[in-house]
């Protein structure tokens, strides 16, 4: 071989592989970006800072009409349980307000959505900014060959094969194991002092209510419920917290509070939780429940 | 546009090559394409400082003109001018804030806050110009047109972050404009593809190895940075160095294996070897020569002096002159050794503590100040704790990639310590199939990892 067939064979090469990675992840197209997402089942596979912020391009805005937003606290809740909205759980775990703020304005971007579920939790104003850099535009080139598409085709294949437990719903439930929670966040559960507030993660969780209330989607916001025994630890805490995020919200829209009398026995009961704040799969199906019925009762389940 | 871009791998640079080799042996045609192409990459995303590169061209292409004064006793004034104004040059738009924050409170004042936003390779780009101009004084090179003198200093491969390049080296080939011929393709291809993995894989996965508060989480954070800058420093040399054999230009190597230096004195023959010839060539030689009598001593003096003005000719930072004075007098205490104490010290010592010793340099390099500096290496002396690697844990956690990173980390140490360089297996390069499918397999695993979000710029990008 001359080096000139050589340099011909190799640069040939190189185009031929590169173009075959990169029309493999167009046809594939897990994050939802190259081709039309209607009617596509599609769960992040690991990731899900990542998936979740590219869905919010047009999975959510194509395929759902609702958006949940939380942190892990609401994780684990099936809104495909909620009747009358197709809802998205956009709830990330570890996640703050800014996070969340990407995901809810780039969907908004593409199509407003008629319903946002805003929950009210400590974790998602106690930092500021992305802890990734996975939730940045750049990454919609990711699905044509990267780490992370190779990862999330190696998860789908072990999911296939049956050797991994499928751990999110296309509805972006994350049926986690609880057991991630550890001691650690137990513990800090039992902190008797005030939460921590960073006044950017606050002016994130504002500007999103705001983001969604100006694109003409119905506000609704929740307080998910804290087991009894840690509410009582601090609950002027909660309370001086909890007023701190009703400011985000207008006296019209609704706030429903999960931690009142008509919850008090689900409180009480420490199978629901599995560290205070994170709520067990059971307990969380029958908050879904619950919730499914606030909502109709401000008249927001046009079934009801 | 950096060279670690797909526009400039997959456009910029076959473009530019292509158009260059097409024009062979019509040197001014390729010289006015390749100017056009150097230009067009320095403005890309900043067109702005295009005026400063154009200015500092026009000036130094004047003092050139100067120096063809028949009347020799100009010609001296004539070069202090030049010298003088590329050193105000550099000085005003990189040194400025450096210098008002460090001498107003000298005085009792508040000194104004001033980032400005320095023009990239300026420190680069002027270097050559003073070599120029110096090479030009003593006779060693003849009058450039504006076109040769604007082509050799703008060069797109070399403008950013060097090779420094001696206008003597680089100038005839420009002159001949013989293109590239297949061998040079293909050893080009090849050392760019390396430089682009060592860069690209290997010293962006050392990028991600940060943080932590036990003493081994320090240390393994500094050696981590310390292979880090090597191979992102020698990726970019190696992806210059390939962009001009494309095009059938010799660049100079700037990196000869440095970790596996046993001194070092051996380890500036090895690192940056174009800054390094800089330093003893322009500054430390003529130091020397200013002294009546060259005594260890004054030697000794110049070289410090010597690296002090290189550390901070990396940055307007004390940490840069911290930098500089400290392998100043690691080479001061390694010459004294080699002249007085004349012991000669085992290769399983002398390599490590080399190592060790260029470690502990990068840290004073990476630091944002001289106080974080200390604190470092107060970190890595400390006892409690000593063991733990949480916070390097919670980062791969984060990144959710360790596999990804381990293995390159492996192949970078493994590299830097006991494999073959880049010249080596460059100068390997065979048209076998074998040849090709590992070119184009390392081409491939460099464009996974470029598309995956740890890429990071090149360090000396900043300089």
């Amino acid at each position: 071989m001359t080096f000139k067939r050589f340099n011909i064979l190799v640069i040939s090469l190189v185009l031929l592989a590169t173009s075959a990675i990169a029309g493999f992840g167009y046809v594939t197209d897990v994050y939802g970006v190259y081709r039309s997402t209607r009617g596509r089942r599609m769960a992040p596979l690991q990731n899900e800072r990542l998936f979740k912020y590219l869905f919010a391009y047009d999975y959510i805005p194509t395929n759902f009409d609702g958006i949940l937003v939380g942190s892990s606290v609401t994780g684990n809740w099936e809104t495909a349980a909620i009747s009358g909205h197709h809802i998205y759980n956009a709830s990330l775990t570890g996640g703050n307000a800014t996070e969340e703020r990407a995901i809810v304005e780039k969907v908004i971007q593409s199509k407003c959505p008629s319903l946002v579920l805003f929950s009210i939790q400590p974790y998602l104003t106690e930092t500021v900014g992305k802890k990734t850099v996975f939730m940045e535009e750049s990454q919609r080139w990711a699905g044509l060959g990267s780490l992370q598409v190779f990862k999330a085709y190696f998860i789908k294949w072990q999911e296939s094969r049956g050797r991994r437990r499928r751990e999110f719903s296309p509805n972006g439930q994350d049926d986690y194991d609880p057991a991630m929670f550890n001691r650690a966040l137990r513990a800090k559960q039992e902190n008797t002092g005030e939460f921590v507030v960073e006044p950017g993660a606050l002016a994130d969780y504002k500007a999103m209510v705001a983001s969604a209330r100006r694109c003409g989607a119905k506000v609704v916001a929740f307080i998910p419920p804290i087991e009894t025994d840690f509410w009582d630890l601090r609950p002027d805490a909660y309370h001086r917290y909890f007023d701190l995020l009703r400011t985000a919200f207008e006296p019209t829209e609704p706030i429903i509070d999960m931690n009142g009398p008509d919850l008090a026995t689900f409180r009480a009961d420490t199978t629901n939780f599995t560290d205070g704040i994170h709520i067990s799969s059971a307990g969380a199906q029958q908050l879904i429940s619950y919730l499914e019925r606030r909502l109709s009762a401000v008249g927001l389940n046009p079934r009801n | 546009m950096a060279f670690s871009s797909f526009p400039f791998i997959l456009l910029f640079l076959p473009l530019a090559a292509l158009g260059y080799n097409s024009l062979r042996g019509r040197p001014r045609a390729s010289m006015l394409w390749l100017l056009a192409a150097s230009l067009g990459f320095y403005a890309w995303g900043r067109p702005t400082q295009l005026v400063w590169l154009v200015g500092s061209l026009g000036f130094n292409h004047l003092v050139d003109l100067g120096l063809d004064a028949s009347d020799t006793t100009r010609r001296k004034p004539i070069l202090l001018v030049g010298l003088v104004g590329n050193i105000l040059f550099l000085a005003a738009l990189k040194y400025t804030g450096f210098l008002l924050s460090s001498l107003v409170p000298l005085w009792g004042g508040t000194a104004p806050q001033i980032n400005l936003v320095f023009p990239l390779g300026v420190s680069f780009f002027t270097l050559q110009q003073i070599m120029y101009l110096v090479d030009r004084y003593e006779g060693l090179v003849a009058r450039n047109t504006l076109l040769e003198h604007a082509t050799f200093v703008s060069l797109f491969a070399t403008i950013t972050s060097g090779p420094i390049t001696r206008t003597k080296l680089l100038l005839p080939q420009l002159r001949t404009a013989a293109g590239a011929s297949d061998e040079q393709i293909a050893r080009g291809l090849g050392l760019f593809a390396l430089g682009l993995f060592k860069k690209i894989v290997i010293a962006d996965s050392f990028g991600q190895l940060v943080g932590g508060t036990s003493t081994i989480e320090a240390w393994i954070t500094s050696f981590a940075y310390s292979f880090r800058i090597y191979f992102d420093f020698s990726g970019y040399s190696d992806m210059a160095i390939a962009a001009g054999l494309l095009m059938g230009l010799t660049i100079p190597e700037n990196f000869a294996a440095p970790y596996r230096s046993r001194s070092i004195i051996e380890f500036w023959q090895r690192w940056h070897i174009t800054l390094s010839t800089f330093i003893t060539t322009y500054l430390y030689t003529p130091l020397v020569r200013s002294t009546r009598k060259v005594t260890l001593t004054r030697a000794s003096m110049a070289t410090l002096t010597a690296m002090t003005i290189a550390g901070l000719w990396h940055g307007p930072s004390w940490t840069f002159v911290a930098f500089g004075m400290f392998h100043g007098v690691g080479l001061v205490i390694n010459q004294l050794w080699r002249k007085k104490v004349k012991i000669k010290i085992p290769v399983f010592i002398a390599l490590p503590a080399t190592l060790l010793f260029v470690n502990i340099g990068f840290v004073l390099f990476r630091a944002n100040n001289l106080t974080e500096a200390v604190h470092t290496v107060r970190h890595m002396l400390s006892r409690h704790p000593t063991l733990g690697i949480d916070s390097l844990r919670v980062t791969f956690a984060t990144s959710g990639q360790a596999a990804m990173i381990a293995l390159p980390v492996a192949v970078g140490l493994l590299a830097a310590l006991v494999g073959p360089t880049s010249r080596q297996l460059v100068e390997g390069i065979q048209p076998r199939p074998r040849h090709a499918l590992a070119l184009v397999s390392l081409v491939l695993i460099s464009f996974v990892f470029l598309n995956s979000s740890i890429a990071k710029e090149f360090i000396y990008r900043a300089f």
